[in-house]
């Protein structure tokens, strides 16, 4: 008994010991080291990207409502706030409010995703030399979009100093484990940006992976068409702009489709970059559209001057519905009109039309172009309207008012606003609220986030925070 | 009384002349009567004594003035002043039992007076009065160094437990449970998807429980290792004894309410008219207040709907029995209880068998297991809007909880029409339990001195989460209807071997030796199903559902291997040593950090036997002990030290995204623990406990922050330390003693937290609240806020003050500071029990004292008008109305953009209190009755749980987290039971 005791007990001892008991491996994660093997890998971290980007501090839902909550498109509404974005409204982000630090955070993630891709790649064996240079270019353009967003919401705009030298964002080309990178100028991130795209139009195929729910050659020449704008670099912005117009045929959605495209998961024709979510695992509660519809918490809602500013002949106005005197957003009624279920859209056509005409408007001799542009959008939204005539600064200002209509509730206004040298001006203002915030006010850019600021010495604030 | 007589007489003696006499007395025992043989007798200071005869008779030549030391084995040694009389009668008491009983420890039991470690036993008569369904609830009041919280009044919800303050910052500090032996498995059990936790206590049967030993010290729990650093619950169930077979019938009957009710709502009327008068405040013109006002034609009271008198009921019924070698315990329980919230509660049942038999003088085998299984509907927690504790504060009071035909109103904007009274019934949130817990055993006498032990334990949970959300109303509406289901099961299984070695070597030389192999091994497989669009309410499977919505599943592991050894010697029972030591492998931690020592060392002194104090006859016992030794924390979830990618999805392809950061340094916390304490009985009527502790918690887990532009927001590290250091009294006293019986138990602990060090000294806030900080020098639960300076008297507006004491108007210009904290300064209880004939009074008395707790939705319910969506607190009746006004609320302004309900001490409030937490009144059926009835005993009692509250604090329940916060969470319930116990 006692020998048999002991031999038993030593068995169970060197079994337990000498197995792999003590080796445990998740099965619902995978170890770094083993993320990247083969090409469908760098497909998969790809969508991890775009996933990132839905996050609900960048494109799920802040991103998209900062920039019209904090200028004169979207307010807060009293009868129904949950509290959210009352910050925002008020001009009263600190370096700890949520909105700028999930921002912050979700776009270096993003980066990170990129980068992480870029690194791997030239690992990758299987997968023919396209695919692979392809997918590059893919990874190059999302690294691009997310700085240039970084810095449209932490910077002030490109010339705010005659040489952008002013501060914009860490560039983060590579991940590495220096920990502590400084802030680098505006100048630079644009710099990174457009280097980046560049070599993406180059290598990306014209029809991209997945288009329009992954980046394409069309796609990215949006973007850059997007950043010249801001660059105010108007030759290239307009060069781009027309570029995607002609690849995309010249025509615009009909006056019947474009309102029932916001129920759709994209529209070919209008469409370059859209950002999907599945059916499983959207936002509910916490997405865009239960934010802004009346059958949701429907808090924020359109200006009464915003509404105003729409003819009664003009389809937009069929995307905000008019109760009791106020404007509920109907641009996010959710995919099929599952509320909360809404893709979203980051490049579409129509701002292409916008671009060129805007861009053509500061050229000399082109503003029959510019007119041409802005008329084509114009009959496109609007029965029966006359085409526009109006020459020099007046012409400008239509092309800002047709803009301020056209991209509504999708989270430009602020960001136009600042790159025109313009403040924010409200004409419909919530009592006891800023009713103007003038062109280079410190608050109308975003704070870097403390924990940003706790983690890397080297980060500086920006001034007024 | 007696000793001071003593002492009276023995002034007296004193004074006289010592003379020369003969006198005669009798010995008998305090227990039964009897005279007692051979009892020694002695002259103190003398050798001159006797020893009683036959008949317990002495005789003996003393002066008057001497004293008698008269002292038998097993009884309390008595010193007698002799005084005028000749005859003495003497009754000896049996030695205090309090310090001789046998306790539970690790691996084993022990006298509690050879013990040197810090552990607190209690017993089940002393708690399975209570109304509870579950043990942890029991304890509070009852165990020095404990702080049990209850933080939720939902059926079956866990009590936080926090033995000597808290150990961790990022990991649990829960104790380590262990019951029969087997470690039950601890940390996520199900999906986590709603707040209510799974309790694994409240699945045992309490009225199968024999005892519970809570371990404190290092010299106590340092033998559970890597598991021990948050002290051990050792849970032991009833066993059978020889002799005739005895059933228990047990029944408890009664209904539960609120625990206290201090929070009062705006009705309809009040509410409409705060809501005028704000607007008119923010200068709304009158028409535009006609409009939006609202009418008060129709008034609810939310908390009248939502909170109801809820019955409570239970059923046991249990055999105990056996012969010479084999014994059985047997038993079966059911429970069925309503929540005092509607649409909550919990049904549970049990089984047991525990059985032992002596195979051969030298075998011993056995099987302790049990069954059970419970069904919990639970209420939607925190923030959520279908939250009904939320709703019940936030629905304005002038909706309708039903439409005039009937339906449920759900026609209103506040909380999206979440409509508590008709989600009770149109929602489903259901967990639905079963549990086996098993543990076979063996054991061995090799020789009479050494015996080998092998133990075999599972512990399996089922665990099935079933949440329905209507498509019609409420939170549902967003998706066309939501149903989850979430299958988890979590097996773990152990062997356990030891080896155990006891002599003692020429009469004075006790040793006990004991070493110990055990392996460990945890499973959770966990699965997942989302469905939406329902096509009606009445069907909640998901079969029901027209579109696919999610599903996962996943399966996490862990192992632990440990090697133990532990070894004690005492000297003569008066110097007691003992050392333990503790090797643990866990495959939580990379390969280089997987194993890890622990230790502990511990030593006492009989002090009493020692020849200085002997001879006072007033000290009946008395122990002087101290152990120091480390322990570790490893419940840090199964893979923080790898660097991983997660699973997600992106438009219906696959796709991963960066989840953590590696960090292959990773290891346990660890702690440090010093205890000194005093054990001792005086007078044979007062028993002391005091002790001393000092626990430094080191290698803290903590998140340090990164740079986001290195992809990751933070990597886990060990660098925080912490210390929690305090004095636990216990001091039990037999006030009477005869027809009456009186005794009185008060236990007292002062603990003091203060965080060392953290990542390169900087604060960490609170997110989840953000009205909390980690600081060094500070508690743990501090409380970091601006310091509210009450309302200006000349225009009603907000005040606070900055970090100078100066009153500032602007809120961004007050300071944040550290104001107070979570921690209770002390806590403790008190009981007493009465005995008169076969009536029994007992009542127990818990406090705490000196925490604040933070109301984070006054926010919203006192918001001087910026959220007059909702309904307000009646407080905010109380508002500035015009110049020179000095009142607490501020001038209510309709969307109030002034910050005065943004996070400021105005929330802060005393969290102290005393509570009569438990009350009952008991009647034992007489004897002669019972022998008609041939029953062996019946008893008839009153129960009472939460009867009394004695507090500041004005918000629905005192009791919360130990984070101190008040999140809408359950309130804790009074209950009142009437009982029955017969023994046949």
């Amino acid at each position: 008994m006692r020998k048999t005791y002991f031999t038993g007990f030593l068995i169970l001892i060197t079994c337990v010991c000498c197995s792999r008991f003590l080796d445990k491996e998740p099965t619902n994660e995978i170890p770094e080291e083993k993320a990247y093997l083969r090409f469908s890998d760098i497909e998969t971290g790809l969508n991890g990207c775009y996933k990132c980007m839905l996050a609900v501090g960048y494109y799920g839902k802040n991103f998209i409502l900062y920039p019209e909550i904090a200028s004169d498109n979207m307010k807060i509404n009293l009868a129904r706030t949950t509290g959210s974005f009352q910050s925002v409204y008020l001009f009263t982000l600190g370096a700890a409010s949520a909105e700028p630090k999930d921002l912050w955070n979700a776009g270096y993630e993003v980066i990170h995703c990129a980068n992480q891709i870029i690194k791997a790649l030239p690992g990758i064996t299987d997968g023919t030399g396209d695919q692979r240079s392809s997918a590059l270019g893919e990874a190059l353009a999302i690294r691009a979009l997310a700085h240039f967003d970084m810095v449209r919401a932490f910077a002030q705009p490109y010339d705010f100093t005659p040489d952008a030298s002013h501060p914009g964002v860490p560039v983060m080309t590579e991940n590495t484990t220096t920990l502590f990178p400084s802030r680098n100028t505006v100048a630079e991130v644009y710099t990174q940006v457009l280097n980046d795209l560049s070599r993406a139009e180059e290598i990306i195929s014209s029809g991209g992976r997945n288009a329009p729910f992954t980046f394409s050659r069309t796609a990215v020449q949006a973007l850059m068409a997007r950043v010249f704008l801001y660059k105010k670099d108007w030759e290239n912005a307009a060069k781009y702009a027309v570029l995607v117009i002609q690849a995309k045929g010249d025509t615009l959605l009909s006056r019947e489709l474009f309102p029932v495209m916001w129920a759709t998961e994209y529209e070919d024709k209008e469409d370059l970059l859209v950002l999907g979510f599945t059916s499983f695992d959207y936002l509910t509660t916490r997405s865009l559209g239960y934010q802004l519809l009346e059958n949701g918490y429907g808090d924020i809602v359109a200006t009464n001057d915003l509404y105003a500013s729409m003819d009664e002949n003009d389809i937009r106005k069929k995307l905000i519905s008019h109760v009791n005197g106020v404007n509920y957003c109907l641009k996010y009624p959710g995919r099929n009109y599952t509320i909360g279920l809404d893709n979203i859209r980051v490049l579409r056509l129509s701002e292409m039309y916008l671009i060129a005409a805007e861009a053509m408007s500061e050229i000399t001799g082109k503003e029959d172009s510019a007119r041409y542009y802005l008329n084509k959008l114009r009959r496109a939204r609007i029965e029966k309207v006359a085409g526009v005539t109006a020459t020099g600064d007046s012409l400008k200002t239509l092309i800002m008012e047709e803009r301020r209509r056209e991209l509504a509730f999708e989270g430009h206004r602020l960001f136009d606003l600042l790159r025109r040298k313009q403040g924010v001006v409200r004409t419909d203002v919530l009592p006891g609220s800023p009713s103007t915030k003038p062109y280079g006010d410190d608050r109308l850019i975003m704070p870097i986030p403390q924990r940003e600021l706790d983690a890397n010495k080297n980060m500086t604030q920006n001034p007024g925070y | 009384m007696r000793y001071k007589v003593a002492l009276f007489l023995l002034m007296i003696a004193a004074s006289v002349f010592a003379q020369q006499k003969k006198i005669k007395g009798k010995v008998v025992s305090s227990e039964d009567g009897e005279p007692l043989i051979g009892v020694s007798i002695l002259v103190k200071g003398t050798t001159n004594g006797t020893i009683t005869d036959f008949d317990g008779n002495f005789e003996l030549d003393v002066s008057e003035g001497s004293v008698l030391v008269v002292s038998f084995v097993g009884m309390t040694t008595q010193y007698i002043t002799v005084d005028s009389r000749n005859e003495y009668q003497i009754v000896l008491l049996p030695e205090s039992v309090a310090l001789k009983e046998v306790v539970v420890v690790a691996y084993g039991t022990q006298r509690k007076d050879r013990f040197n470690g810090s552990v607190t036993s209690v017993k089940s008569e002393e708690i399975t009065s209570v109304p509870s369904a579950s043990v942890d609830k029991m304890l509070q009041g009852n165990v020095p160094g404990l702080l049990s919280v209850s933080s939720s009044g939902q059926p079956g919800a866990a009590s936080e437990m926090r033995i000597r303050g808290i150990g961790s910052i990022l990991a649990s500090s829960e104790p380590l449970y262990v019951i029969d032996g087997v470690p039950v498995t601890q940390g996520s059990l199900g999906s986590g998807e709603m707040s209510a936790p799974v309790n694994i206590l409240s699945l045992l049967n309490p009225n199968d429980i024999e005892s519970v030993s809570v371990l404190k010290d290092a010299a106590a729990a340092s033998l559970y290792g890597s598991r021990a650093a948050n002290g051990v619950v050792l849970i032991t169930t009833r066993k059978g004894k020889k002799g005739k077979t005895q059933y228990t019938f047990k029944t408890t009957q009664g209904y539960s309410t609120k625990a206290m009710d201090r929070y009062r709502a705006l009705t309809a009327s009040e509410y409409v008219q705060l809501r005028k008068v704000a607007m008119e405040n923010a200068g709304f013109p009158q028409w535009q207040i006609d409009l939006l006002a609202g009418s008060d034609s129709v008034s609810t009271d939310w908390a009248k709907e939502v909170y109801r008198q809820a019955w409570f009921s239970t059923y046991d019924l249990s055999a105990a029995g056996g012969d010479e070698k084999t014994q059985f315990f047997i038993s079966g329980s059911y429970l069925n209880q309503q929540g005092i919230i509607i649409g909550t509660g919990l049904q549970k049942g049990t089984a047991r068998i525990n059985l032992t038999t002596k195979a051969t003088e030298k075998l011993t085998y056995g099987l302790n297991t049990t069954l059970s299984y419970s069904l919990q509907q639970i209420a939607p927690g925190k923030g959520q809007f279908s939250n009904p504790v939320l709703a019940a504060d936030l629905l304005p009071p002038n909706i309708p909880v039903k439409n005039p035909d009937g339906t449920y109103n759900y026609n209103f904007v506040a909380l999206s029409g979440n409509n508590p009274v008709g989600l009770s019934h149109d929602n489903i949130n259901e967990v639905n339990t079963a549990q086996n817990l098993s543990n076979l055993f063996l054991e061995y006498k090799l020789t009479p001195d050494l015996k080998v032990k092998t133990s075999w334990g599972t512990n399996y949970i089922d665990l099935r989460e079933k949440y329905f959300q209507n498509p019609y109303y409420g939170v549902g509406t967003a998706t066309g209807g939501l149903g989850q289901r979430f299958f988890s099961r979590n097996m773990n299984w152990l062997t356990s071997n030891t080896i155990n070695y006891t002599r003692k070597f020429n009469e004075v030389h006790g040793i006990e030796w004991l070493g110990g192999f055990e392996a460990q091994s945890f499973r959770k497989d966990f699965a997942s199903i989302r469905a939406v669009k329902y096509p009606t309410d009445r069907y909640s499977e998901i079969d029901a559902a027209a579109e696919p919505y999610g599903v996962g599943s996943y399966i996490s592991r862990s192992s632990l291997v440990s090697f133990f050894s532990n070894v004690q010697y005492n000297y003569n029972e008066r110097y007691y040593l003992s050392a333990s030591y503790r090797n643990d492998g866990c495959s939580r931690f990379s390969k280089d950090h997987r194993w890890a020592s622990f230790y502990s060392v511990g030593a006492s002194w009989r002090i009493n036997e020692e020849a200085f104090l002997k001879d006072i006859y007033w000290i009946n016992d008395m122990k002087l002990r101290t152990s120091y030794g480390t322990s570790g924390n490893s419940e840090i979830g199964d893979f923080r030290s790898l660097g991983t990618y997660g699973f997600t999805s992106y438009h219906g392809n696959a796709a991963i995204y960066p989840l953590r950061m590696a960090n292959p340094n990773l290891t346990w916390e660890k702690n440090k623990v010093f205890n000194a304490g005093i054990d001792s009985r005086v007078y044979n009527r007062f028993t002391l406990t005091a002790e001393y502790f000092y626990r430094i918690t080191s290698d803290l887990l903590l998140d340090v922050p990164l740079s986001s532009t290195t992809g990751f927001l933070m990597v886990t590290r060990n660098v925080g330390s912490m210390v929690n250091k305090g004095w636990e009294f216990t001091l039990s006293s037999d006030n009477l003693k005869g027809e009456i019986t009186w005794t009185t138990s008060f236990n007292f602990t002062l603990i003091k937290n203060k965080i060392l060090t953290l990542y390169e000294g900087q604060d960490i806030i609170d997110e989840t609240y953000g009205v909390q900080i980690r600081r060094v020098g500070e508690d743990f639960n501090s409380y970091y806020l601006r310091r509210w300076a009450g309302v200006n008297p000349a225009d009603g507006s907000a005040m606070w003050y900055d970090k100078n004491g100066n009153v500032v108007y602007d809120y961004t210009k007050a300071d944040k500071q550290v104001v107070g904290s979570a921690t209770p300064k002390c806590y403790g209880g008190l009981t007493n029990t009465f005995g008169w004939n076969n009536l029994e009074l007992s009542f127990l008395f818990v406090f705490m004292y000196g925490n604040k707790i933070y109301d984070f939705w006054s926010g919203y319910t006192e918001s001087d008008g910026r959220y007059l969506a909702y309904n307000q607190s009646a407080e905010q009746l109380n508002y500035w109305k015009k110049p020179g006004d000095v009142v607490p609320v501020p001038k209510p302004v309709y969307g109030n953009p002034s910050n005065s309900s943004v996070g400021s001490t105005r929330y802060l409030h005393d969290g102290s209190y005393v509570r009569l937490r438990n009350l009952s009144l008991g009647y034992r059926l007489p004897k002669s009755l019972m022998d008609k009835l041939q029953m062996a005993s019946a008893k008839i009692y009153f129960s009472g749980q939460n009867l009394l509250t004695f507090t500041r604090y004005r918000g629905h329940d005192v009791e919360r987290g130990s984070n101190g916060i008040n999140d809408m969470s359950y309130p804790n319930v009074r209950t009142l039971t009437v009982g029955l116990e017969t023994s046949f």
